[in-house]
């Protein structure tokens, strides 16, 4: 194993300690920041692989995610110097009437974790705020959660604003109840079953 | 044949007349009951199988609201402090509508650091007598009205210390072994011990159990992970109904999402009654089918499917697969898989409640 794939494989175990380490490292030793950052996001696609297959969890999400962003920490400024900047900008939040938050707080984390920018405007979301965020900040992804029923209109509502505002950023939803189906059926660009999931989808619609 | 002795009869696996019903409102869903019936009352107005009574701590929330200060958590004007320390925001009622009922839950001891910080809030004395005076005289109460009285002892563990905590941390906690996640669920199953020792020797019919611990897609944590730091907090509670039952007293474990790789181990730990099975993700009838021979059955409604967005016969339909599944000899109680929240039309809630009271033989 060379030493960017040691990298990958501490972020994979959620080993702090080592991740940062070998980060510091391969500044250390030259190696260009956009290297060490591709092995600390190789790292997370693999958890979230194994999270897609039911083979990690929550917590080993948390803990792949917590050595990426301390390894990040450190290899921030270096990527500031050369402007390094992530390349994708996503808007995520829970849609207006529902206060739940840990699917989507698992969604922005792996979107971090791919090192898009993600900014997460909480829980109870109306509509124009979606709205509002995703063209203040130029989003590319706006990424709409819900976890009950009764706000399931409420992702329909956002998405309609969104698309009379005439944004370029693609939707993506999830969510408990969400289905293909229902993503469909209110014009999202699509629905993310998983966390991990998200992650592959922000990818395919961003190149696309 | 009373309610309670149908729904006791279809636990036992003995006779039973019709499919106990138990409905879990919100008070949305009880204005538009209250619009049909005149009651805002669901055990009568639904002729439900059971009353759930809960311990009564005592504990100052004025106390609670200094000691988050100390920690540097500051609360708003609108939070609401639960007796064990659980803080609720109440967001603009304008922004939530018809959802007026929901509360914003905050994770007060999300910074604290040290194990000394955590035994040093004013938590209630859970071995206090008057936490449970009420309860011989509300399960005969139960009783007399021909109700099963179920002890509430959900949200057990886990999900109290992930209340206070915050999920990640306490996930966190439990990986890192900082010993507060520890502290917590500790302090949390010492409290469920006491109170089902307490419900056993009050009458209580079933004691009802409960952590979240899957998704809509598999477990929260893997298998090894529950079995290690949650598990045996389960098994200790369960066994002290075992300890203090002189007559069987049925024990329900409550977990939304799929939970299908733990239900040996809950059997193994002596939970008698799954609650809910969440039908848009753990199959009913393969589920029944594989596990009716130790386990019963109580929900099979769904709450993200039928009962929202389903016809009335749609909901028929549901109760007459699980009406075949008790004929067939499984233990099954009919439940809407969660609360009933304001998209739920009447007509599909009546129905349920028609379907459900309808003689076993006759609904099909």
């Amino acid at each position: 194993m060379n030493p960017l794939e040691s990298l990958t494989d501490a972020v994979v175990r959620g080993d702090r300690r080592e991740a940062v380490r070998l980060t510091s490292e391969q500044i250390d030793g030259g190696s260009p920041p956009k290297e060490i950052l591709a092995a600390l996001v190789a790292g997370m696609d693999t958890v979230g692989d194994r999270f897609q297959r039911n083979e990690a969890f929550v917590p080993e999400m948390l803990i792949a995610a917590r050595a990426m962003t301390e390894s990040m920490a450190v290899l921030e400024p270096l990527l500031a110097a050369q402007g390094i900047r992530p390349e994708h900008t996503a808007v995520i939040g829970t849609v207006q009437g529902d206060l739940h938050d840990i699917g989507k707080n698992l969604v922005a984390m792996m979107w971090r974790g791919a090192h898009f920018n993600v900014v997460d405007l909480g829980t109870n979301v109306a509509a124009e705020d979606f709205v509002n965020a995703a063209k203040d900040h130029g989003a590319d992804i706006i990424g709409l959660s819900a976890l009950l029923t009764t706000t399931m209109p409420a992702m329909r509502q956002t998405v309609q604003s969104i698309r009379e505002a005439g944004l370029h950023a693609k939707v993506i939803v999830g969510g408990a109840p969400i289905t293909a189906e229902f993503a469909d059926s209110i014009g999202a660009d699509a629905f993310a079953p998983d966390a991990a999931t998200g992650v592959d989808i922000a990818r395919k619609l961003v190149s696309a | 044949m009373t309610e309670r002795d149908n729904l006791l009869r279809m636990l036992s696996g003995e006779k039973a007349d019709h499919l106990p019903l138990d409905v879990w409102m919100t008070e949305p869903a009880r204005d538009l009951m209250e619009s049909h019936t005149g009651s805002r009352d669901e055990v009568e107005a639904l002729g439900l199988a059971v009353e759930r009574i809960g311990p009564a701590y005592t504990s100052s929330p004025e106390s609670w609201i200094q000691a988050y200060r100390g920690l540097g958590f500051m609360l708003s004007p609108e939070a609401t402090v639960g007796c064990l320390g659980t803080v609720h925001d109440c967001p603009p009622a304008e922004t939530l509508g018809a959802a007026y009922h929901l509360r914003e839950m905050r994770h007060p001891l999300e910074h604290v650091e040290t194990v000394s910080q955590l035994s040093e809030l004013p938590w209630p004395d859970w071995e206090s007598p008057d936490a449970y005076a009420h309860l011989g005289e509300a399960v005969e109460g139960a009783h007399r009205r021909g109700l099963a009285a179920v002890g509430q002892m959900d949200c057990t563990a886990f999900e109290m210390a992930w209340y206070l905590r915050g999920m990640g941390r306490l996930f966190l906690d439990l990986v890192d072994r900082t010993g507060l996640g520890d502290w917590l669920l500790d302090w949390f199953t010492q409290r469920a011990v006491h109170a089902v020792g307490q419900f056993v020797r009050s009458g209580f019919d079933i004691v009802w159990l409960g952590d979240d611990v899957g998704t809509q897609r598999g477990m929260m944590m893997a298998v090894p992970f529950w079995r290690e730091h949650l598990k045996p907090r389960l098994a200790q509670v369960v066994q002290a109904v075992r300890d203090a039952e002189t007559s069987p007293v049925w024990v329900a474990y409550h977990s939304d999402g799929d939970v299908r790789e733990i239900i040996d181990d809950l059997v193994e730990v002596g939970v008698d009654v799954l609650n809910p099975v969440q039908p848009e993700c753990m199959p009913v009838v393969q589920t029944v089918g594989d596990h009716r021979h130790h386990l019963a059955f109580w929900g099979m409604i769904g709450t993200q499917s039928t009962m929202p967005f389903g016809t009335p016969s749609d909901v028929k339909m549901a109760v007459t697969e699980l009406a075949d599944l008790a004929r067939d000899g499984a233990r099954v109680v009919l439940s809407p898989t969660h609360m009933i929240e304001p998209d739920v039309p009447w007509e599909n809630l009546s129905t349920l409640v028609k379907a459900s009271h309808m003689p076993l033989f006759n609904l099909r």
